[in-house]
């Protein structure tokens, strides 16, 4: 009996036997699985997530270990939770298509090409919703409200497994017209209150570790009747933009509204209306012809990124769309094809490099084509999302 | 403090000796435990590792250790060397070295031999040899999972 304990356990090691016998022999492991539990996830949960589609192919054990919680308590233990990138398609009939970005395994992977590819999700039957609708917090996607018909109903995409929920319901029926930011871990939804545009709920906001929605108090302005509003969560407050390029800021902090716009806030304020994004706290913009600025907040003025080399013209895409992976900037647009029906996606990923204080320098590390799909010619509308797994 | 009490005596599984200083083989909490619980003299029995497994730990824990003004290796360098340190290990050393380090509770190992699996996998073949894990699927859930997975098979 003892001899099994002592072999069991490195805290049983405390009190060593002090017979010598001969020991029974150790098994040698030569295989992975043969490795206790615990210590194979250790070794998997270093593994880059960008491999775990190519992982759950190897056999049934890694396909239950990769959608496993405990692995990803693991990876977020050993501090190893990285951005994953994932891309909607949207289609005029109500149809949505998800994708997540992965590396096809390495055996397959040419000179050429960089080994990023988006593979095809789960999709939820939903109503398809506006982009602004849509905020990525922690692992997980939030879809919230209604397109067409108003809805209080909010759908989640679980990023660690691939799996859609319901999340508890907002507490007012919005339709496309609203927004919803993310702000210090939180979800602030505003504004597509058709029903009753003074509604004390017009804006909410959801807590995910509680799970629960609260209101925002308001002030009953023109503002409501807005229906393009646009919405970004930056520095710890809510940037609340009107399709006449007014906007309002709510810092809830101090569970204040500042109506008062500042010359150099309203130039940030109006250009959220095409690609941006928020990398490591900075907003990040496309401006023209491959150029990106970022917004000083020291100095409030935007400033060029600088060393950024080969990008083809953005500005005349459809999509454009930044996002954080990994505190680097991706890039993500598409090519449109008509002649041959091919809807293609690139991604170009730029390391972000702060020099002399208030000079961000950027560098592309690869560009690459990253989706094609030939079967469709239908129009669509595209978006990317960061989680973090 | 006399010389031979600094130094500290490790026996393996397979009943090899290895006489150590005591700062590099405390870098174990295992042992560290083993030789604050006074009931150990010099000699300590680590009854589940082997030898050749132990020379290594042995190895990797007198690079890291930070004896006598010794410890002035840059990190950038000890880096390097545990780089070389893993890189051609073989598999079957490199589970026994994450089994050992497991057992000994030596962190940094754990985390360094556990980072090398990872490593040195990133194709399925790769998985199914390196890792010797069993492709368990049917021959029909197979060819299912080849005609849903067409993005990792075609070249």
């Amino acid at each position: 009996m003892s001899t099994k304990a002592r072999f069991s356990a490195a805290s049983n090691g405390a009190k060593p036997p002090r017979k010598k016998e001969k020991p029974s022999p150790v098994s040698k492991p030569t295989s992975l699985s043969s490795l206790p539990y615990e210590l194979l996830l250790n070794c998997i949960a270093r593994i880059s997530r960008l491999y775990y589609p190519t992982l759950s192919l190897v056999s049934k054990s890694f396909r239950s270990i990769v959608a496993s919680p405990e692995l990803y308590r693991t990876r977020s233990r050993l501090d190893r939770t990285e951005n994953c990138l994932y891309l909607c398609l949207r289609y005029p009939v109500n149809q949505q298509d998800w994708f997540t970005l992965c590396r096809k395994p390495d055996r397959t992977v040419t000179n050429e090409s960089s080994g990023y590819q988006f593979i095809p999700i789960p999709s939820p039957c939903l109503p398809v919703v506006r982009s602004s609708s849509i905020v990525a917090v922690d692992s997980k996607i939030y879809i919230t409200g209604g397109y067409e018909h108003s809805s209080s109903s909010v759908s989640v995409l679980d990023c660690r497994f691939n799996t859609w929920q319901e999340a508890p319901s907002m507490r007012v029926k919005r339709s496309g017209d609203s927004t919803a930011s993310l702000v210090d871990g939180k979800i602030y939804v505003a504004g597509g209150c058709e029903e009753d545009v003074s509604s004390s709920n017009w804006v909410e906001v959801f807590d995910p570790k509680t799970q629960t929605w609260e209101n925002v108090w308001t002030p009953e302005t023109d503002i409501r009747n807005d229906v393009a509003l646009r919405s970004m969560g930056l520095g710890g407050k809510l940037y609340v933009v009107t399709s006449g390029g007014e906007f309002v800021a709510y810092d809830p902090k101090e569970a204040r509204w500042n109506w008062k716009p500042i010359a150099t806030d309203m130039s940030m304020a109006a250009t959220i209306f095409f690609s941006y994004g928020v990398i490591g706290n900075v907003l990040f913009k496309l401006w023209n012809k491959g150029v990106f600025r970022w917004y000083d907040c020291k100095t409030s003025l935007w400033k060029i990124l600088k060393g950024i080399e080969g990008l083809p013209d953005l500005n005349v895409r459809k999509f454009c769309g930044i996002v954080d992976f990994g505190g680097k900037m991706a890039v993500l647009w598409d090519d449109d094809c008509f002649e041959d029906t091919v809807k293609t996606v690139w991604c170009a990923v730029i390391a972000l490099e702060r020099r002399n204080g208030d000079e961000i320098w950027g560098k592309v590390e690869w560009m690459d084509v990253v989706f094609r799909d030939h079967n469709s010619s239908r129009l669509y509308i595209a978006d990317v999302f960061s989680a973090s797994v | 403090m006399s010389k031979s009490e600094k130094k500290i005596v490790l026996k393996s599984l397979d009943n090899e000796a290895f006489e150590v200083e005591k700062a590099v083989a405390l870098q174990s909490q295992t042992i560290w435990v083993m030789c604050e619980d006074k009931c150990v003299g010099n000699e300590i029995p680590l009854e589940n590792v082997t030898g050749q497994i132990l020379a290594k730990v042995i190895d990797y824990c007198k690079k890291h250790a930070v004896v006598d003004g010794d410890g002035d290796e840059s990190s950038e360098e000890l880096k390097n060397w545990d780089t070389e340190f893993t890189k051609n290990m073989d598999q079957s050393t490199l589970f026994n070295m994450i089994l050992a380090a497991n057992y000994l509770n030596i962190k940094s190992l754990l985390n360094l031999t556990c980072q090398a699996v990872a490593d040195k996998t990133k194709t399925i073949d790769e998985f199914h040899t390196f890792l010797n894990i069993e492709n368990n699927f049917t021959p029909e859930e197979e060819a299912q999972i080849c005609q849903e997975n067409l993005w990792a098979f075609d070249d």
